[in-house]
């Protein structure tokens, strides 16, 4: 586990801490705090903008632009020259088998977003139903699934990552299910403790008094109350999976052609990048910009659920 | 403080096991031939007879268990394997690999210190100045590019663009390769040596600038609004001695443990970096023997580097004593 996750981890322990006095989160006060986050407005504008890119791409550019090799039911794609600097109709030149860049980038967009969003909602699922399980019912339940994490956490990331793709093969489906088996262990740690702190209060005994099941408590009561620090923890791992994505790309056990992956791209761009560094630059700074926005809003959002850790 | 170090060495030793068991159980799942990696690569006809040999060799005609088991027994009695490949010992590659790996990451460390303490602490002492909210701003932005984004610019700036454009000879850098010589174990001997060091330090330490600086600007203004420092100033110290002999010295623990991590994650972690910048050091050695299901290797490097970082964890828990008297450890 790298620092700044473990830093993650903590701010997003911080949060539940400061987060259970006067109702906090009705969502027009969150809204207003986290415009006064410039910032973090900014980042969720060019969410926005990288959300609509993925949605409507087929409307934007031409999937066989981006693709290519489809060059007989149009002449008029593929059939580019190869490594064409950035011009009007070519707006970022085009790569070295004559597909125009600025498609592949928009696709891209569409990888990375599905590729972020799926693995954090499979990671913050497992997560919070093993943390849930620790947290509520501790003895071995507790050990067996902390321990199981510290071991977990022990490898480094990307070497477990590369093994396990190695293992089930190259293919977006298999990032993502590996990307989602090794992400929920802070999603773990981090509910878990919610719970512990959650599940002492008065209103979850008021609910056992009066006769809910376990599995009820657990679901209506507790994880609607310590869902939070979650949540913040989740925008900001969507950021780390998109880059977790495109290192595995970058390093060849990621995404395979013609998928319209920028770290593969940046991949490829990387021999080039002497005489077209464009090839490289382009997917590069959409990756930079993406990662970026992620972390500014997750970073709005966790100031905004907790009006009192002003920074 | 014995008798803590040896609970936590205690504590780490199933961990480092079972995470290393994993990996070996993992990769047996792999559907190739370990014997055709050996003889040669896929697509061979491999004579019986060598097959049985290599199978005795390596001991493949075992069942999985039993090679468990000796894999366990060789690594006590401190034998990692054999590579697939090279046919060498891991600790060959260990020992190839594993120096020029801490040098990167002390270089690398360096960096983050002198940069980022710097900078957190002028950021603190000038709240709300320019600097300081360029520094937020920079900070944020810095700590979520990706290392080869980071990577890539450098190299195209100071080692090619440098040379194509003629820039100032101490502008001029390496995009790629290893030092061979050293100085001390951590200097570059040859003349042109810390060019090839200095852009990968850079890139790998980049992120962890901005992390240790708001971490320093953070714990700095913490420190600032305590009693003692009040105190210091009300006795009539100049600013300097305030700053430095009490904020700073105070502010520095939390700092210590992040630059102490980070050198346990760095050693191992650099993959990215290392493969920009084609560095001959761990990371990179694991990702290549990974894809080329050299187990042995995979999992011979990857126990010395989460073992190295796990010591290196212990060592800072016990550094803190050190740092601050009124720390004490249960035994």
């Amino acid at each position: 586990m790298t620092a700044i996750q473990e830093e993650l981890e903590a701010d997003a322990e911080l949060v539940h801490e400061g987060g259970d006095s006067a109702d906090p989160s009705g969502f027009a006060d969150v809204w207003k705090r986290f415009k006064r986050n410039k910032l973090a407005v900014v980042g969720l504008v060019i969410i926005g903008l990288l959300v609509f890119c993925a949605l409507f791409a087929p409307l934007i550019v031409k999937l066989e632009s981006a693709i290519g090799g489809v060059s007989k039911l149009d002449p008029e794609v593929g059939t580019s020259p190869a490594r064409l600097p950035p011009s009007a109709q070519h707006w970022f030149g085009t790569d070295k088998t004559g597909r125009d860049l600025f498609a592949r980038v928009i696709y891209g967009a569409r990888i990375s977003l599905l590729v972020g969003f799926s693995s954090v909602i499979l990671a913050t699922t497992i997560g919070v139903v093993l943390g849930a399980a620790a947290g509520y019912y501790g003895r071995w339940i507790d050990s067996l699934v902390m321990r199981t994490t510290d071991v977990a956490l022990a490898l480094p990331y990307i070497v477990l990552a590369i093994a396990l793709v190695v293992v089930f093969g190259r293919s977006l489906l298999t990032i993502i299910l590996v990307l989602g088996a090794l992400g929920w262990m802070s999603d773990a740690r981090i509910f878990r403790s919610s719970i512990i702190q959650q599940k002492s209060l008065e209103y979850v005994e008021a609910a056992r008094a009066i006769g809910c099941s376990d599995r009820r408590i657990i679901a209506r009561h507790l994880v609607p109350n310590s869902i939070q620090p979650v949540i913040v923890y989740a925008t900001l791992g969507i950021g780390t999976a998109i880059l977790s994505e495109a290192a595995l790309s970058f390093l060849g056990v990621g995404a395979v052609e013609p998928t319209p992956s920028w770290g593969l791209m940046i991949n490829h761009g990387r021999a080039a990048l002497r005489s077209d560094p464009h090839l490289l630059f382009f997917p590069a700074a959409f990756l930079a910009i993406t990662i970026v926005a992620f972390t500014a809003v997750g970073d709005g959002l966790r100031d905004a659920l907790d009006p009192k850790l002003k920074r | 403080m014995l008798g803590y170090a040896i609970r936590r060495v205690a504590q780490a030793i199933p961990v480092v096991f079972l995470a290393i068991s994993l990996l070996f159980f993992l990769f047996y799942v792999l559907p190739g031939d370990p014997v055709t990696i050996i003889s040669g690569g896929t697509g061979r006809n491999i004579p019986e007879a060598t097959r049985q040999n290599i199978e005795e060799k390596y001991g493949f005609d075992d069942p999985i268990p039993v090679q468990f088991v000796n894999y366990w027994k060789g690594v006590l009695t401190g034998d990692l394997g054999t590579s697939y490949r090279t046919g060498t010992p891991v600790w060959e590659t260990v020992k190839q690999v594993a120096p020029n790996s801490i040098r990167l990451a002390l270089w690398a460390l360096m960096l983050e210190a002198v940069i980022g303490i710097g900078v957190g602490l002028v950021s603190s002492v000038k709240r709300y100045s320019f600097f300081d909210t360029l520094v937020t701003l920079t900070t944020t932005i810095a700590m979520a590019i990706p290392v080869f984004v980071t990577g890539y610019l450098l190299i195209y700036f100071f080692a090619i663009r440098s040379f194509q454009d003629g820039w100032p000879a101490w502008m001029r850098m390496r995009s790629g390769g290893t030092p061979d010589e050293w100085f001390l174990f951590i200097f570059p001997a040859s003349d042109d040596g810390w060019r090839k060091l200095i852009l990968p330090a850079i890139a790998l330490a980049f992120v962890q600038i901005a992390v240790i600086a708001r971490m320093m600007r953070a714990t700095m203004l913490e420190t600032i609004n305590t009693d003692y420092i009040r105190t210091a100033r009300a006795k009539g110290l100049t600013e300097r001695a305030v700053v430095f002999r009490h904020g700073l010295r105070n502010a520095l623990i939390p700092i210590v443990t992040l630059i102490g991590l980070d050198f346990g994650t760095l050693v191992g972690a650099a993959v990215l970096t290392e493969t920009v910048f084609s560095y001959n050091g761990m990371g990179s050695a694991i990702v290549k023997a990974a894809q080329l299901r050299d187990v042995p290797v995979v999992l011979g490097l990857t126990m010395v580097v989460v073992i190295v970082y796990l010591f290196v964890n212990l060592l800072i828990d016990l550094s803190y004593g050190m740092l601050d008297p009124r720390i004490r450890y249960e035994d």
